[in-house]
């Protein structure tokens, strides 16, 4: 049987890799009787779940003219070295 | 017959969006600047092979992803960045007995997903990533955020076994986790009341 230790690490794996089915096994059976580790489950479905959508916290967020001004100059720096 | 490159409409049309996706992932201004920089200008060096295939919105943002590994595995290399950390060693012990059970209890979030629309939780959010050092966040960010494999995060962060990756992750969430309990659930729990 696993150890909640154990299990939060699992938690964790499953999220980004599909788990061995031994491990899997244990991981839902140890489910069963731990409450806490439910929960704990769920609330890093829920980080995982929050930071896909962290792309959209940036939508407002603008280059600075500075580095606009600065991009420009070493692009066409560039370019004048490639005519 | 092809028109001559225009970096600059590029950067008229995409420089936002691409300096966002730069700054999401790594989390600092001036170097997702120089990213932007540096895909714009890889991009004008490459522009005769550019196929026309994709979009040049495509094209672009498939450098920039390079751009951004290139970072930071340059960053990573050979610098023996230690990932264990004395935070999450400290929160796993107070968390677990000697038997590696639970010796607390968590209190439920209630509505979690309701949180996701609120601007405030945003900032929380992202102030719990900013208490994570910078290598951890960037091995957040780039396995929830780019979808990178285990295997992938090895290379790019420089680290021995998968193995290590996971229970970083693991760590990482686990800091996460705690950071938002204590600093956004447990108080919206109590204005709730």
């Amino acid at each position: 049987m696993h150890t909640c230790k154990e299990v939060i690490d699992l938690a964790s794996k499953r999220l980004i890799s599909k788990l061995k089915w031994q491990e899997n096994l244990g991981f839902r059976l140890h489910l069963i009787i731990c409450r806490t580790c439910v929960r704990y489950t769920k609330q890093l479905e829920f980080i995982s779940r929050a930071s896909a959508q962290l792309d959209e916290q940036f939508r407002d967020t603008k280059l600075s003219v500075k580095a606009r001004k600065r991009i420009i100059h070493n692009l066409s720096k560039q370019q004048s070295n490639i005519e | 017959m092809a028109s001559p490159p225009d970096p600059e409409q590029w950067l008229n049309d995409f420089g936002d969006s691409l300096y966002r996706y730069a700054l999401s992932r790594t989390q600092n201004p001036e170097i997702a600047e120089d990213l932007v920089q540096d895909t714009l200008l890889a991009a004008l060096q490459a522009e005769k092979t550019f196929a026309q295939k994709s979009s040049v919105k495509t094209w672009l943002f498939g450098i920039l992803k390079h751009k951004i590994l290139d970072h930071f595995r340059k960053h990573y290399k050979e610098a023996n960045v230690s990932f264990d950390d004395s935070i999450s060693n400290d929160l796993r012990q107070h968390y677990f007995d000697e038997n590696d059970h639970w010796q607390q209890d968590f209190p439920e979030w209630l509505n979690p997903d309701k949180s996701l629309e609120n601007h405030q939780f945003w900032t929380t959010f992202r102030i719990c990533l900013d208490t994570l050092p910078s290598h951890q966040a960037s091995l957040f960010l780039l396995c929830e955020m780019e979808g990178l494999t285990a295997k992938e995060l090895c290379k790019v962060f420089d680290m021995k076994t998968t193995n290590n990756v996971w229970v970083t992750l693991s760590r990482i969430r686990m800091r996460l986790r705690a950071c938002l309990e204590s600093r956004w659930f447990e108080k919206s729990t109590d204005s709730g009341e």
